[in-house]
């Protein structure tokens, strides 16, 4: 009486075929589970006998081992409840019917025999497709963020009862399909740009940013709007095409933070607060879960007030920001999660805040002032490509009824030069001028005669530093395909240098 | 020199003898009633009353009527050139002090003479902090396009004359020796260089003089005469260069003091000058400050933007800066170009040097 039953489980963001083998015999009654299962599944036993005996089909009183094979990889997971439970049904002859090596099986028991959601569903069923699955049997609440995935079947399930009935063939359930159709949705935001009065420099750079998806760093005094800006930013990227949101879904999966919408359309705005620990950003923990960098993958990682976060927490944004991914290192293994984000970062000129502010007096003295400062390292300045100082709004613009530009207008312009970097960079893995480095500088952001003399001009006249160099390149080939033009002309560069003033004026 | 001129030759005659003074020449002038015809024509028939040593009287006569062809010969040979203090092209700067000198033997050129020139002077043996602080101020000074004025000696002056070289701007060695004379020895290619450079090595000794101890005194004043400042970089105690710095004092001449630590030796005589009242100099900006032409200077070369030059986009930005510092949203208000626009105009003109960025992101015109 021996049952053999394909489930999953999670490596990251990998999923892995496991075998549930099921044996009863004779002997004293005893239920034990081995092949490196860790506690949530030691625990399983205790729900999957309620959950049998309360479905109605009685626990087997004999001696049942379960062993997960293969036996050297450690497993992780509450997903194995359902295939245990299934195991002990098949090897116990209720379920009569043989089920097949094609199909997986993934679900989480509550004591009343009813399947609960799971985390982490969606990865395992793409990897299971992957792995030349057929079927899979998923929680009804899963249904949603895995019915999207072609090629394989989805088999939603909402009891033991029902998958009983289900596989013994009294009950026959449609694999569950969810046609996304990404022409006509459209994302509909609290927030838009046209509350943000005047501030035009602030927002051409925004736009700027969000075209190229360059980081930004905002530095100005308190309510000069960073905070307001940083939080519609969102709503002028472009929307998610399904690739990308497949993959933002994934990792919004594994951390359980799905809500019952299925795929995730929205670009994710991450604003993690700077009590933020180190594992908190970077993703960990003796089970490697995604942090805030992964979180905000595709999306916008905003870190308010960056010069107050531990220097040890913003040092862990290098690797993911030059790499687009982050590796974790655990005694249990290795894992890299995807993590590319567009960080904007604001922070106050000083520690007082108000340091060029004209209506209030700064109280900071040098000292504290190259201190504040001194907490944003070289290294992370270095990966920032726009930054601009911005001045407290007055309130005549506060108060006047001017119209400004709605985010829609502005998000239609960044679009058409997202479209045209696609188009050029078609095949070279990459999306954006954010992303171009060495070589592809050098081949996509040309300049001619005129311009380079005119910045080495203005290296020399304004004091730049060198870290900058490539930054006004490739902020400059952003601006130009703001404008739709193919060649990077000198207006072009002469505004990109406009975004390396803090360098100059804070950082020398 | 093809020839000289009366007063030319009389000078150069009575300087020609050994052991008269630039006081006694003084003296001898005054006694003619300043007159150079008087005194040449006269000068055997007063010789007793002149007060003078009765060898070199007995050597003025004995040279007097073969000088002048004689002295040419010699310039020739030399490629030297004199000037005298009642020629035209005499040094104003030095014109002004208390007892000049009455002739000048110089190799290379004069003709930038009269521009603003800056005294650089110090030890002989200088510290490698000495010789950093030379190099840094030369360096600096010739930014500003002011002539180097030292010594010529080794140490600090050799730095002084080296950097200025290097910094192409014209530098000028007074010596206290005669022309003919390259003293130290070490410094001869310097010598060269600098009359190459159209740079000039002065003198008020005749031909022949030795590097007399006494004539070093004398040459300092020359030193802080044809300056507008004079740059103390190290001194020991009882040094030449307190002389100079003496001199300069005297002169009316600004003092500008390098400081040091407390317990080198060859500061201490720069700590002394600080202490004495001399300005303490740390920077580049405190010479600038003290000396009005060169504040003029600067003035000047930042507002030779010529505005003419400057697009109609770009005057637009001026016409609104004329009155305030704005920002970037003032300023796209008031001129309604596309920020895209505006900002690259603005790097534009910061570039030129038309305007200036202060923090809070306000921009205001370069005065």
């Amino acid at each position: 009486m021996l049952s053999k039953i394909k489930t999953c489980v999670l490596y990251g963001l990998e999923g892995y075929e496991v075998d549930v083998e099921t044996d009863l015999s004779g002997g004293l009654p005893n239920f034990s589970i081995v092949g490196l299962p860790d506690i949530s599944i030691r625990e399983s036993k205790e729900r999957v006998r309620s959950a049998l005996k309360n479905s109605g089909f009685g626990f087997p009183v004999s001696r049942i081992t379960v062993n997960l094979a293969p036996a050297n990889l450690k497993k992780e997971g509450s997903q194995i409840d359902l295939p245990i439970a299934v195991g002990i049904l098949a090897a116990n002859k209720i379920i009569e019917k043989n089920i097949d090596e094609k199909t997986c099986i993934i679900g989480e028991l509550s004591l009343d025999g009813n399947i609960t959601v799971v985390d982490g569903a969606l990865p395992m069923v793409i990897s299971m497709r992957n792995n030349n699955f057929e079927k899979v049997v998923v929680p009804d609440e899963n249904k949603e963020e895995c019915g999207a995935i072609e090629g394989i079947d989805i088999i939603p399930m909402g009891s033991i009862r029902e998958l009983v009935h289900y596989f013994n063939g009294y009950l026959d359930i449609e694999p569950y399909k969810v046609n996304y159709n990404y022409s006509d949705y459209n994302e509909t935001f609290q927030e838009d740009f046209s509350e943000i009065k005047g501030q035009p420099a602030m927002k051409r750079a925004v736009e700027i940013a969000a075209a190229g998806m360059h980081n930004i760093l905002l530095l100005g005094s308190p309510g000069s709007g960073k905070t307001m800006i940083a939080r519609r930013i969102p709503t002028i990227l472009p929307d998610l095409t399904f690739e990308e949101s497949l993959e933002v879904t994934k990792i919004y999966s594994i951390s359980g933070l799905l809500n019952k919408n299925g795929l995730i359309k929205k670009r994710p705005f991450r604003s993690p607060h700077h009590t933020s620990s180190r594992v908190s950003m970077a993703g960990g923990g003796s089970k490697p879960s995604p942090g805030e960098v992964s979180l905000s993958h595709y999306g916008v990682l905003f870190l308010d007030e960056i010069p107050e976060f531990p220097k040890n927490v913003i040092e862990v944004l290098r690797q993911p920001m030059e790499d687009g991914n982050i590796s974790i290192s655990r005694a249990n293994g290795s894992f890299t999660f995807p993590a590319k984000f567009m960080m904007v970062a604001s922070m106050n000129p000083c520690p007082c805040g108000y340091l060029g502010d004209p209506t209030h007096e700064c109280t900071c003295n040098r000292g504290q002032i190259d201190k504040y400062l001194g907490k944003i390292s070289g290294p992370l300045l270095n990966r920032i490509d726009i930054q601009i100082e911005v001045s407290p709004v007055k309130y005549d613009d506060l108060n006047n009824d001017k119209t400004e530009e709605s985010s829609l207008d502005i998000k239609k312009r960044i679009v058409k030069a997202r479209s045209i970097q696609q188009k050029r960079y078609l095949g070279l893995g990459i999306l954006t001028n954010s992303e171009l480095s060495g070589k592809y500088i050098s081949k996509f952001c040309k300049i001619n005669k005129e311009s380079q003399e005119l910045l080495k001009d203005a290296f020399e006249r304004l004091g730049l530093s060198a870290r900058a160099y490539n930054k006004i390149l490739k902020v400059s080939r952003t601006i130009a395909d703001l404008e739709g033009i193919e060649n990077i002309e000198t207006k072009h560069i002469l505004e990109a240098i406009q975004y390396r003033n803090l360098d100059r004026k804070y950082w020398r | 020199m093809e020839n000289l001129n009366f007063s030319q030759k009389t000078i150069a005659w009575l300087n020609s003898a050994n052991g008269i003074s630039n006081r006694k020449i003084d003296a001898l002038f005054n006694y003619f009633g300043g007159n150079p015809k008087d005194l040449w024509d006269n000068f055997k028939k007063e010789k007793n009353n002149l007060k003078l040593k009765q060898e070199i009287i007995n050597y003025l006569i004995k040279t007097k009527d073969d000088f002048e062809e004689s002295f040419i010969q010699k310039l020739k040979k030399e490629s030297v050139k004199i000037v005298t203090l009642l020629d035209d092209d005499y040094p104003k700067k030095l014109k002004e002090i208390d007892g000049p000198p009455y002739i000048l033997y110089y190799k290379g050129s004069l003709s930038n003479i009269d521009n603003i020139s800056i005294a650089v002077v110090g030890s002989r043996k200088a510290t490698s902090y000495g010789k950093w602080a030379a190099e840094k101020f030369t360096d600096e000074l010739s930014e500003l396009g002011v002539n180097i004025i030292s010594g010529l000696a080794s140490g600090i002056d050799t730095i002084a004359h080296k950097t200025a070289l290097k910094s192409n701007v014209k530098t000028i060695g007074v010596i206290g020796c005669g022309i003919d004379i390259i003293y130290p020895k070490s410094n001869e290619r310097l010598y060269r260089e600098i009359v190459e450079n159209e740079g000039a090595v002065i003198t008020e000794h005749p031909f022949g003089m030795q590097p007399l101890p006494n004539n070093f005194h004398a040459r300092n004043r020359i030193i802080s005469g044809l300056s507008y400042g004079v740059v103390v970089i190290e001194a020991q105690e009882r040094s030449g260069t307190l002389i100079t710095a003496g001199h300069a004092a005297n002169q009316g001449r600004e003092i500008f003091a390098v400081p040091g630590n407390i317990d080198s030796l060859y500061s201490k005589g720069t700590n002394a000058l600080i202490k004495d009242g001399a300005k303490i100099t740390t920077s580049i900006n405190d010479i600038i400050e003290e000396i009005l032409e060169l504040k003029e200077r600067i003035k000047q070369k930042q507002n030779l933007i010529d505005y003419s030059t400057l697009s109609d986009d770009e005057m637009k930005i001026i016409n609104c800066l004329k009155l305030e510092s704005k920002t970037i949203y003032e300023l796209n208000e008031e001129t309604k170009i596309a920020t895209g626009n505006l900002l690259s105009l603005l790097t534009m003109l910061e570039m030129k040097g038309a305007l200036k960025q202060l923090t809070g992101n306000k921009f205001i015109i370069n005065i």
